[in-house]
């Protein structure tokens, strides 16, 4: 090692250490979701589903793979939506038309229109907004919404604005 | 029965292998004179860029069905037993057994960042642009055997993916996906942190060559200081393009430093081939990569300027090949978008009449993302400054030469700038959601570019 390197290997090292900081919370963040869900690598198993379960939009998943083929009893109320500003869009929306690709569910806009739905039981609503509470024909059950706790979920995979989903009686 | 994670692991494998076979039809001088790293970067840049150019192919005539498992178990076979014959004749030699050192190295490298790649394999896919872009067109070409008969490209109502975009990352997705016959967006991630882990195996490989009088132990250092920056783990595997992108600047980037410095004209010719063809990937993955292959292409143009004229017969067909067949991808791809009517990403842009208090805007922004800790720790902000030393000292030292490299980086920020100039987005919102992804295309060439020019101030000093 020469003289010069000798000399700036401190402060590369300092470098080094202050960025190890930075690298250090996000392999903290990885340790939480291994410790959530205890997977072990595996060359013959396939764990798409249990890791799947970590996913702060897990019953939206699991809705489309239970819905697989019934995609009719299937409604999208985007309450919030803005039709002056195209480039607002819910997260939730996005995550939705992710999930139940390839089928392209029409989101109702207005809860006139929602009212308007001939629902029968075990249809789906998925809102961005409370229902309960509100004037719908039939009775409604809010389903369990996340796989794992908001403060359970680690920095990369968090859910930001809050969503719902209801089970029609 | 083979899970996912063994077919990500041989897709990454065949993707290699595709690379480095076709860089020893061509390009064997090039790869030998180099080291493991830059072997492992430039492998990877040439196999993506043949699966993308096949993938787009079969995307545009409808024939995505090609791409199944068992057909790609016999590409595989293929490739193995190829490889496996170069292998075994060659293995003697003395050029393969000095590398042990480095994989030794390249070893550390990934147990370093062994969290990294396991989180990349178990975690579910969430990120915005994923999930609305990307990821969202991987999707829809596992369901769909091109673009003529894919349903994101006819409802409306996934207009928000801006279907205009390049698709050659969900593309590659997409070929793993038919592969196991199954949407595992967590698995495929791995194939993505691929582009992070080349790259930094790309730096640590040109430290070597030339920085080469420095110790094994602060090349590791320096290049690991540089690569954790939260912003790099940010994108390393989301589902992003932009990792891509950065990969494919920072390989373009040393192979034009390999085009100055070079001394004959035989090898610069073919390293001006390989240049052409990472700069011209770029476009196969995002928009940024038009304006990237314009300022390479001239840039390569005057730096090579009278030495064009000895160009041979070869070097002149293989690059009208790699254009044609750039040209070819992009005219069908045009005239896909216009018979769908996507429209163009900068309808709609115009000069506005506020100017020069947007471009003042525009430069506080950047000033503020330079020194935003959060993202690149101090390293921005220190790597900026060696940078300006580095450019006081090689102007007052009149080293023209030596600061081409950086054109490419100054043009390519400058091409970033007038979108944002010309876009008709409100800038807090474009600007807020993109700066930090554009300066992450041009990070590591700026790291490349300082090693390169301290390399020189070396040699003059």
């Amino acid at each position: 090692m020469k003289k010069s390197e000798r000399l700036l290997l401190p402060l590369i090292i300092f470098i080094f250490l202050i960025n190890y900081h930075f690298y250090r919370f996000y392999e903290k963040n990885f340790n939480k979701i291994f410790k959530y869900l205890d997977v072990k690598p595996s060359l013959v198993k396939n764990q798409y589903e249990k890791v799947q379960e970590y996913h702060p939009f897990y019953f939206i998943y699991k809705a489309a793979e239970e819905y697989k083929g019934k995609e009719d009893k299937v409604h999208y109320f985007y309450s919030t939506k803005d039709f002056e500003n195209e480039l607002d869009i819910h997260e939730l929306y996005v995550r939705f038309n992710y999930f139940f690709y390839p089928n392209v569910i029409k989101p109702v806009y207005e809860f006139e229109e929602l009212k308007k739905i001939p629902f029968k039981p075990g249809d789906l609503i998925i809102t961005d907004k409370e229902l309960i509470g509100w004037q719908l024909n039939q009775k409604l059950e809010r389903i369990k919404i996340t796989g794992v706790a908001i403060e359970d979920q680690d920095y990369f995979n968090k859910r930001g604005q809050p969503f719902y989903i209801y089970k029609l009686l | 029965m083979y899970s996912h994670l063994l077919r990500i692991i041989l897709y990454i494998l065949f993707t290699y292998l595709i690379g480095y076979n076709l860089l020893l039809l061509r390009y064997k001088k090039t790869l030998r004179k180099n080291n493991l790293f830059f072997k492992l970067g430039l492998s990877w840049a040439m196999g993506n860029l043949i699966l993308m150019v096949i993938l787009y192919g079969l995307a545009l005539t409808n024939n995505l069905n090609l791409v199944n498992y068992r057909n790609f178990s016999l590409g595989l076979w293929l490739l193995i037993l190829i490889t496996s014959g170069r292998f075994f004749k060659n293995w003697r030699k003395k050029s393969a057994k000095i590398q042990k050192k480095d994989w030794l190295i390249l070893f550390v490298l990934l147990l370093f960042f062994s969290s990294l790649i396991k989180y990349s394999l178990y975690t579910p896919l969430n990120a915005w642009d994923a999930m609305a872009i990307w990821m969202l067109k991987a999707k829809s070409f596992f369901y769909a055997n091109g673009v003529w008969d894919n349903l994101l490209y006819k409802n409306s109502l996934l207009e928000y993916s801006h279907r205009e975009y390049p698709i050659g990352l969900p593309l590659l997705a997409a070929g793993y996906y038919r592969i196991i016959n199954f949407v595992n967006d967590q698995t495929v991630q791995l194939y993505l942190l691929f582009f992070y882990l080349n790259t930094i195996f790309l730096f640590f490989g040109f430290m070597k060559q030339w920085l080469s009088k420095i110790s094994t132990l602060t090349r590791t250092l320096v290049t690991l200081s540089l690569f954790i920056l939260p912003n790099f783990m940010l994108y390393a595997h989301n589902g992003y393009a932009d990792m891509l992108m950065s990969f494919y600047i920072a390989i373009s980037m040393i192979l034009f430093i390999g085009l100055i410095e070079g001394k004959k004209i035989k090898d610069k010719m073919m390293i001006m081939e390989l240049l052409l063809m990472t700069s011209a990937a770029g476009m196969l993955i995002k928009n940024e990569g038009y304006s990237f292959l314009v300022i390479v292409l001239i840039l390569t143009g005057l730096v090579l300027g009278k030495e064009l004229k000895k160009i041979s017969q070869s070097n002149i067909v293989v690059s009208l090949v790699i254009l044609l067949v750039g040209l070819a991808i992009q005219a069908e791809w045009k005239h896909f978008t216009n018979v769908r009517g996507l429209g163009f990403t900068f309808t709609g842009a115009k000069i506005l009449a506020n100017g020069l208090p947007r471009m003042q805007a525009i430069f506080n922004r950047y000033l503020l993302e330079f020194l935003n800790t959060d993202h690149y720790s101090l390293t921005l902000i220190l790597a900026w400054l060696i940078a300006m030393w580095q450019y006081s000292y090689l102007v007052i030292r009149k080293k023209f030469r030596i600061l081409w490299p950086s054109l490419i980086i100054g043009l390519q920020l400058a091409a970033y700038t007038l979108i944002y100039f010309i876009s008709p987005h409100p800038l807090d919102w474009q600007m807020g959601s993109s700066v930090y992804r554009l300066i992450l295309h041009l990070l590591p060439a700026l790291f490349l570019i300082i090693v390169y020019q301290a390399s020189k101030m070396a040699e003059l000093s």
